[in-house]
């Protein structure tokens, strides 16, 4: 059994990581939204692969747009550089 | 020999560190055997090491031309590149082993899960030195990943160490998934995850598919993560300020030197054939590093911030040398090889050094890792003070020192490569980072100390900031055995089998 101190310290540790916490859903998600919507523009236009290769690029980009909000701390915010 | 043999007695040194981590896992449960867990640690590392210097005598120096290095169905190779790094992972595990005898009392927190943590670690490392599969390459990554997220968490009473190990964790862990989605982009692309058959194919003139550079393209940001380049770096200076110094020590020098060798087997074999796609990405990431890193170390207080943010310039510095491996020249790629071998070696024994000097002055009752700590050094430890001093010159490039050595080589390779503009921005970024190099030196000599209170020194501690002072005044002064080592190391980079 942890020692109390323990148990603030990692609850407190918990609470700052908080944001990054969810990062890897998120990555995989928007890119799988991507693939998704460019799989099914390709069969329904008949244009494959093209906009299945678009779909992964745009959901990758979205994905690392999420990625670097999270992770960089808000101007303003004061946090250490 | 079958490959399976050749394979087993190829990995030797890996199989007797693994043995030996186990080994120090289970002598760590006897309480009579607790306190010789390190020392054991560092014996095992020499041994280890002695293995690795072996082979080049064992099959005379043909170990340097032989073209039958790979085993275990081309997924590793025992090159001159894999031996040398081997080697410097294994003297930065037995400086940090020296470094962590004392500190670990210090801290509470002494076991010998640490030590075999350190063993299981550069067992990854070196796994990874010899990858020559991105497969190969994932599971020496890992590896080495793994024992690192435990050991940055060391401090378990400690919110910082908590945090830093938990951010760590999280930010690794997604650039694993950014890997391995690499790697299965360019599997779908090329259908095959080895490097050498990969460069083969475009030998062959295949052509270069947009999935096999957006897996190209996630390869690099995975890197880009583990060796901490901008703008994938947020993480390095929290692991490095909250983790226990003596692993941030580790840290930043074997796992660096790691990740650049995947670097270098992934850039200049596999994708070399793409080396149009990928030189403007790497050029962007190198000059970012180097700016970035070391604007950000002016503006920190902490000793242990800033020489994270100086590591981040450092990876710029050292992305030089893969971008002058894009040159299709063998001469000067092998330049480019040269002084990033060379660059890395020397970074190690320096960074390692400097971390030293900051555990020396942790004691129960001050962290000692601020720069104001550093104050009035001169007049309390004349010799400590002269340690950092060579050191942090070191860090800056001063002549005479071995920095100078390998940012002297970096400059020239990326002359001899028509990159004079590359050479330049490092040059600049040097002089930039005089300053906060210097003004450590300026805190400790011109500075009146902060108390009275003595300095924790050891055998181990004292035993490793002698070697890497030693290191960094021989090599600077006569650097001629290091160059012609490294310079025999890379005439055995394999081709294509």
């Amino acid at each position: 059994m942890p020692e109390p101190a323990d148990r603030s310290s990692f609850a407190e540790a918990m609470r700052k990581v908080a944001p990054y916490l969810n990062l890897g859903w998120n990555f995989a998600i928007t890119v799988g939204v991507g693939v998704a919507v460019g799989w099914w523009l390709d069969r329904w236009l008949k244009t494959s692969p093209w906009l299945l290769l678009g779909g992964i690029l745009l959901g990758m980009v979205g994905a690392f747009v999420s990625f670097f909000r999270a992770v960089m701390p808000p101007k303003g915010a004061g946090g250490k550089p | 020999m079958s490959d399976l043999a050749q394979g087993l007695y190829f990995l030797r040194p890996e199989l007797l560190l693994s043995f030996y981590g186990f080994f120090l896992l289970l002598l760590s449960t006897l309480p009579v055997f607790r306190r010789w867990v390190g020392g054991l640690a560092a014996l095992g590392c020499l041994l280890t090491l002695g293995v690795v210097l072996s082979f080049p005598y064992q099959q005379g120096m043909n170990v340097f031309q032989a073209s039958d290095l790979f085993f275990f169905g081309n997924l590793m190779i025992l090159d001159g590149m894999a031996l040398f790094f081997k080697g410097a992972f294994l003297l930065a595990a037995i400086l940090s082993i020296l470094i962590s005898l004392r500190y670990l009392d210090t801290e509470g927190v002494q076991s010998g899960e640490y030590y075999s943590l350190i063993c299981f670690a550069v067992v990854g490392m070196m796994i990874m030195a010899s990858g020559t599969d991105l497969l190969s390459i994932f599971v020496g990554l890992e590896l080495m990943a793994i024992c690192f997220y435990i050991l940055v968490g060391y401090l378990r009473g400690n919110r910082k160490s908590n945090e830093a190990a938990m951010k760590y964790f999280l930010l690794g862990a997604f650039s694993t998934g950014v890997f391995v989605y690499g790697a299965s982009l360019i599997y779908s692309a090329k259908g095959t995850t080895n490097l050498y058959q990969l460069a083969a194919r475009f030998e062959q003139g295949d052509p270069h598919s947009p999935l096999l550079i957006l897996g190209m393209i996630l390869l690099t940001v995975s890197l880009g993560f583990k060796v901490a380049a901008v703008p994938f770096h947020m993480w390095a200076p929290d692991a490095y300020e909250g983790a226990p110094t003596a692993v941030t020590a580790f840290l930043s020098t074997a796992s660096k030197a790691a990740a650049f060798v995947a670097f270098v087997r992934i850039y200049a074999v596999g994708f070399l054939g793409m080396r149009d796609q990928w030189l403007p990405l790497l050029a962007v990431l190198s000059v970012a590093s180097m700016t970035l890193g070391n604007t950000s170390a002016l503006l920190q207080d902490n000793m242990k911030r800033m020489l994270a943010y100086s590591s981040i310039a450092h990876a710029g510095y050292v992305l030089i040398g893969i971008i002058v491996m894009s040159r299709p020249e063998v001469d000067t790629m092998q330049t480019g090889m040269l002084s990033l071998m060379l660059y890395l070696m020397i970074y190690t024994f320096i960074n390692l050094g400097a971390f030293s000097m900051v555990v020396m002055l942790r004691r129960e009752n001050l962290a000692g890792d601020r720069v104001v700590d550093f104050s009035g050094l001169h007049q309390r430890s004349p010799m400590a003070a002269f340690a950092m001093l060579v050191f942090m010159l070191s860090l800056a490039g001063i002549p005479a020192t071995a920095g100078f050595i390998g940012k002297y080589y970096l400059f020239a390779a990326a002359m001899k490569a028509h990159f004079a503009w590359l050479a330049v921005v490092m040059v600049l970024n040097s002089v930039v980072s005089a300053f906060y190099y210097l003004r450590v030196v300026w805190h400790m000599y011109q500075k009146p100390p902060v108390d009275s209170v003595r300095y924790a020194v050891s055998p181990g501690l004292v035993a490793a900031v002698g070697i890497c002072l030693a290191f960094n005044l021989l090599v600077g002064i006569f650097p001629e055995t290091l160059i012609e080592l490294t310079r025999r190391s890379i005439l055995m980079l394999g081709r294509a089998g």
